[in-house]
């Protein structure tokens, strides 16, 4: 008895561990990142600056651009690979995302119909999250409703392909929209939709952040009924839980995670697939260390391809997540290869 | 004796006359060898302020009071490059296309350009060290407040076609109304002689019809493109009906294609292509136009009267351009008509 | 099971075939007449057989049935032959009911060249603008394959699809990459759009000879499709040769896709719906699917981009966009329909 108990509590007890080094590095690169940019400060600049000194312009540039928008990276990469976790741990499959599942493409579709119908000049921090939360559900929804079948059992993969087929109608229904755009309209969207962190003003971040904390929390508690689920949906049911209902709260709770990183962020596609990925090789399957894990990894993988764009002028111009998807693409084809 | 000097004298005519037809043809193909007489280009203005700072109070086009050193030359300019260079404002960066910047030598010595354009990069700007920075006039008030927490901010009068408001904007802010009279006399002359040409070719109130082809032949909706504006505002001429209800229809949307088999009910008057992906500034029909069932249905094109313009020419409205738009065109319409 | 199934089932099969192709023909027939038709320009009956019989240059009705319909007519023709053999193909070939050269992310490839060349060279001509796209097309595919096919156990259904998707992302996201730092979003756009509008004769005798090759290809490894169907081990008992015929799949799946890219752009769904409403009246047996899908791939696109000329002429619609509304529902709507283990690849 006593060794079962240990032989469950060492997995978790070293996620613990790894989770922290995890952390370590998040605010390592977050740290390497306030020295990344275009305006030449020295480390001892930065960190004075940081501490309260510098100068006028040195602080204006590191708590008004460098800080909002790493800041930002590190909440995307968070929303998203938790996110990932909840919805690969709710669907039994790993190729679950807020990406192949179809519903940041739906926050996406209706970002772009806010963007192309009603946003004037000075858009509203709240409205577009909540506009992104509305279309991901309505799209978790539909994707439910096509991809299931009365008196059957839920089959994951065809809610994944579901989920393409309705990625891909929205993909269409935006072409068309910015098809018929201006021009400036027509940029923005499309650097939207390959992933440019745009919201970068503290208001925003502050909507994100108590977003992201009250959803955090409120998937993290159920973080033991994540894991009952991804043992069985008969087994959990046997435990006593009430699958039905953890299913519905649990998958709100992702979708909405997924959303609010769309909307201010940006969609990055292969973000909610890659970071749970790397993170179950480090710390395993229990999810109460698998979220946290997935959702640093994610946060560092965007704030380094953020770093690159700010970094090399080379890259000028070119929205961070193109930078995420040329570098998790082939990761993911090789993850593909040897599954 | 008499023979020999008749002989001589007759020498003498036989090459006074060979210098008289010398120099015609000399005179004449000093005037344009195309015809034409080519534009005068931009009067070469100085910078004519002080070197001293000197603090000014201004209100812009906002309804912003901004203060600032009116007489500073570390500028960034977001906009307006080509106004600025004409005036003899030499910023330390602008946002601007290098080609374009290349074609006026002297006019952008120790211009950089930035390499952020999109909209913008606070930390790249800020790498100049900037006293003032103008800005476009559509440009959110968030972005603004970013930048004014570098320096301060001056948005340009960008949507404006009116030269004397324009112009005279950028005067006020640097003191340099000497410059921007004589910039806005330029540009008003270059206008009125355009249409002086035009009229004088008989193209006056007739019907010009202006296509582009980007898989698929379309017409160039709105004034951004500075041609429209030229063309159907300055010069008098029209759309053809067909063409008003078109862009009605596609709601002035870029590029929409119209069937091959319609675009000869949109031929005006006068054809002209305006071509987007010109080469060194030389524009041409690409190979896919030219095969085009629809295109070779216009008339115009059988009988091999097309007008060419570059694109890339009328994507800005500076003054410093003016000359090199209008040559472009008035040659354009020399070829259609 | 199936086989079982499919031999019992043969005779009835094959006269279903029968109706489906005389219907399906009968169809295509009418749908060239009414596209030979109607149009932005008003052509009379009369003038369209002139035009075909006894052309007179001079008469511009003449010219727009002869050099403008009718190019597109077989344009679109070759086009829906293409996708949808490819698509069927593709499906025989990985096993995949999700296949689908568009979703799969081929045209993705072809279009980012296409993005590539257009932003460097702008001057290129036709022919190489078409090898260009072609060449675009080849690399996609050869890495959707090398992933489908150098998986460990093979590759399942999704992991497919999901592999199109992910091939197409990265292609898309380096073609925006391109496109934005170039800032020109617009223009770049009509490339994604698809339309077969601009065809003219040379592209019709350039894609013509490739064209009759992958179809001639295509319905010789029908019957090898079939028996591989069947699964590698009875296939390997029947002595089918399933490398060469797994090669030969994906070059006709390549040749056919890069014609369709070339000719109408990016294109999904068609490869995806026709194979599966074909499969539900005609059963597994690829000698009755290839034949099928064809005419019926001929008859939707053909149909779709009539819509696409007459829904708001003089304007054009992007027949890429219309195809995949009606495609999005359908491929829903068969992927309910279709049995669970289907998916399990």
């Amino acid at each position: 008895m006593n060794s079962i108990v240990k032989k469950r509590l060492s997995p978790l007890r070293k996620g613990v561990y790894v989770n922290a080094a995890l952390l370590f590095l998040l605010i390592a690169v977050f740290l390497v990142g306030c020295n990344v940019g275009q305006y030449r400060m020295s480390v001892g600049e930065v960190i004075s600056t940081l501490f309260g000194g510098g100068t006028d312009l040195g602080r204006v540039i590191l708590f008004e651009e460098r800080l909002p928008r790493i800041c930002l990276a590190v909440m995307v990469g968070l929303g998203m690979g938790m996110s990932g976790v909840v919805m690969q741990d709710l669907l039994h499959n790993d190729l679950a995302s807020p990406g192949t599942l179809g519903v940041s493409a739906g926050s996406g579709l209706f970002v772009t119909l806010y963007v192309a119908l009603i946003q004037g000049n000075g858009s509203s921090a709240v409205l577009m999250p909540i506009l992104a939360l509305f279309g991901g559900l309505l799209s978790a929804g539909l994707i439910f409703l096509f991809g299931t079948r009365r008196k059957q059992r839920l089959q994951p993969t065809r809610l994944i392909m579901t989920g393409v087929a309705m990625s891909s109608a929205y993909g269409a229904v935006s072409t068309f929209l910015m098809l018929i755009i201006d021009e400036s309209r027509l940029e923005f969207l499309q650097r939207w939709q390959s992933g440019e962190l745009w919201g970068t003003e503290w208001e925003y971040i502050v909507v994100f952040a108590v977003w992201l904390l009250l959803f955090g929390v409120m998937t993290y508690r159920q973080g033991r009924v994540l894991n009952v689920i991804n043992v069985g949906y008969d087994v959990a049911r046997g435990l006593g839980v009430n699958v039905g209902r953890q299913f519905l709260y649990l998958s709100v709770c992702a979708v909405a995670l997924a959303s609010a990183s769309v909307a201010f962020g940006g969609n990055f596609f292969f973000l909610g697939l890659i970071g749970p990925h790397i993170a179950r090789r480090l710390v395993g399957t229990d999810a109460r260390v698998l979220m946290p894990a997935s959702g640093i990894i994610a946060g560092i993988i965007v704030m380094l391809a953020d770093m690159l764009v700010q970094g090399l002028e080379f890259l000028a111009n070119i929205p961070a997540g193109i930078v995420v998807s040329v570098l998790s693409v082939p990761y993911f084809l090789y993850l593909l290869m040897r599954s | 004796m008499k023979k020999r000097r008749s002989i001589k004298s007759a020498a003498v005519l036989l090459v006074a006359a060979l210098v008289c037809l010398f120099s015609v043809f000399a005179l004449a193909a000093c005037g344009d060898p195309d015809g034409g007489e080519t534009f005068e280009t931009v009067p070469v203005l100085q910078d004519t302020r002080g070197t001293e700072a000197e603090t000014a109070t201004f209100t812009t086009l906002n309804g912003d009071s901004v203060t600032y050193n009116k007489n500073t030359r570390r500028i960034v300019a977001l906009s307006g490059a080509g106004d600025l260079a004409a005036f003899g404002i030499r910023p330390l960066a602008v946002m601007a296309d290098q080609a374009t910047m290349s074609a006026y030598p002297g006019f952008f010595d120790g211009v950089d350009t930035l390499s952020y354009t999109q909209p913008f990069n606070v930390e790249e700007i800020a790498t100049y060290e900037p006293e003032l920075i103008l800005v476009y006039q559509l440009m959110d008030d968030s972005q603004i407040s970013r930048l004014e927490a570098i320096a301060p901010v001056i948005p340009l009068y960008r949507e404006s076609f009116d030269f004397r408001q324009r112009l005279g904007y950028i005067g006020d802010i640097f003191g340099l109304e000497e410059n921007a009279e004589t910039l806005i006399n330029y540009a008003e002359g270059i206008q009125a002689e355009a249409a002086d040409r035009v009229e004088a070719m008989g193209l006056e109130g007739k019907t010009v019809s202006v296509f582009y082809y980007a898989e698929g032949i379309s017409i160039p909706p709105g004034d951004s493109w500075y041609f429209n504006k030229i063309i159907y505002d300055y010069l008098g001429m029209k759309r053809t009906e067909a063409a008003e209800e078109f862009l009605a229809n596609s709601q002035n949307n870029p590029f929409t294609p119209i069937s091959n088999e319609s675009v000869r009910n949109f031929e005006g008057d006068v054809v002209i292509y305006v071509d987007l992906y010109s080469i060194n500034g030389q524009p041409s029909m690409s190979e896919a136009l030219m095969a085009n069932p629809g295109w070779q249905s216009l008339k115009a094109y059988q009988e091999d009267r097309i007008g060419l313009l570059d694109a890339m020419l009328y994507a800005e409205k500076d003054v410093l351009y003016l000359a090199a738009q209008y040559n472009g065109l008035i040659e354009a319409f020399e070829k259609a008509v | 099971m199936e086989r079982i199934d499919g031999q019992r089932k043969k005779f009835g099969n094959t006269k279903k075939f029968t109706v489906f192709m005389a219907v399906g023909a009968a169809a295509l027939v009418a749908m060239m007449f009414l596209f030979m038709r109607f149009g932005a320009e008003n052509v009379s009956s009369a003038d369209v057989w002139n035009a075909l019989f006894a052309f007179d240059g001079d008469n511009f009705n003449h010219i727009v049935v002869r050099d403008m319909r009718l190019p597109r007519l077989l344009a679109d023709i070759m086009v829906g032959v293409s996708l949808a053999l490819a698509g069927a193909v593709m499906q025989g070939n990985t096993k995949n009911p999700m296949a689908d050269s568009g979703i799969m992310g081929i045209s993705s490839g072809s279009i980012f060249a296409i993005v590539l060349v257009m932003t460097f060279l702008p001057g290129v001509s036709r022919l190489e603008r078409i090898a260009f796209s072609c060449a675009g097309a080849a690399v996609a595919t050869l890495l959707i394959y090398a992933v489908a096919l150098m998986g460990r156990r093979g590759i399942t259904a999704e992991r497919m699809v999901l592999s199109g998707m992910a091939i197409s992302t990265l292609f898309n996201s380096v073609t925006s990459a391109v496109v934005l730092k170039d800032g020109t979003s617009a223009l770049m756009l009509k490339y994604t759009a698809g339309s077969s509008a601009n065809t003219i004769w040379p592209d019709v005798y350039i894609a013509a000879p490739f064209f009759v090759a992958g179809l001639v290809v295509a319905l010789m490894i029908s019957r090898s499709l079939t028996v591989m169907n069947l699964g590698d081990d009875v296939s390997k008992g029947l002595g089918a040769n399933t490398k060469l015929i797994k090669l030969l799949c994906t070059v006709v799946v390549l040749v056919l896709s890069a014609i369709a890219v070339i000719i109408i752009g990016p294109v999904s769904y068609v490869g995806l719906m026709v194979p599966h409403i074909v499969r539900y009246f005609v059963g597994t047996d690829y000698r009755l699917i290839l034949p099928s899908c064809a005419v019926l791939g001929a008859v939707l696109v053909v149909f779709v981009d009539f819509l696409a000329r007459v829904l708001i002429a003089p304007l054009e619609f992007p027949v890429g966009i219309l195809i995949t509304i009606i495609g999005v529902p359908f491929f829903i709507f068969i992927s309910r329909r279709q049995k669970s283990d289907a998916f399990s690849g």
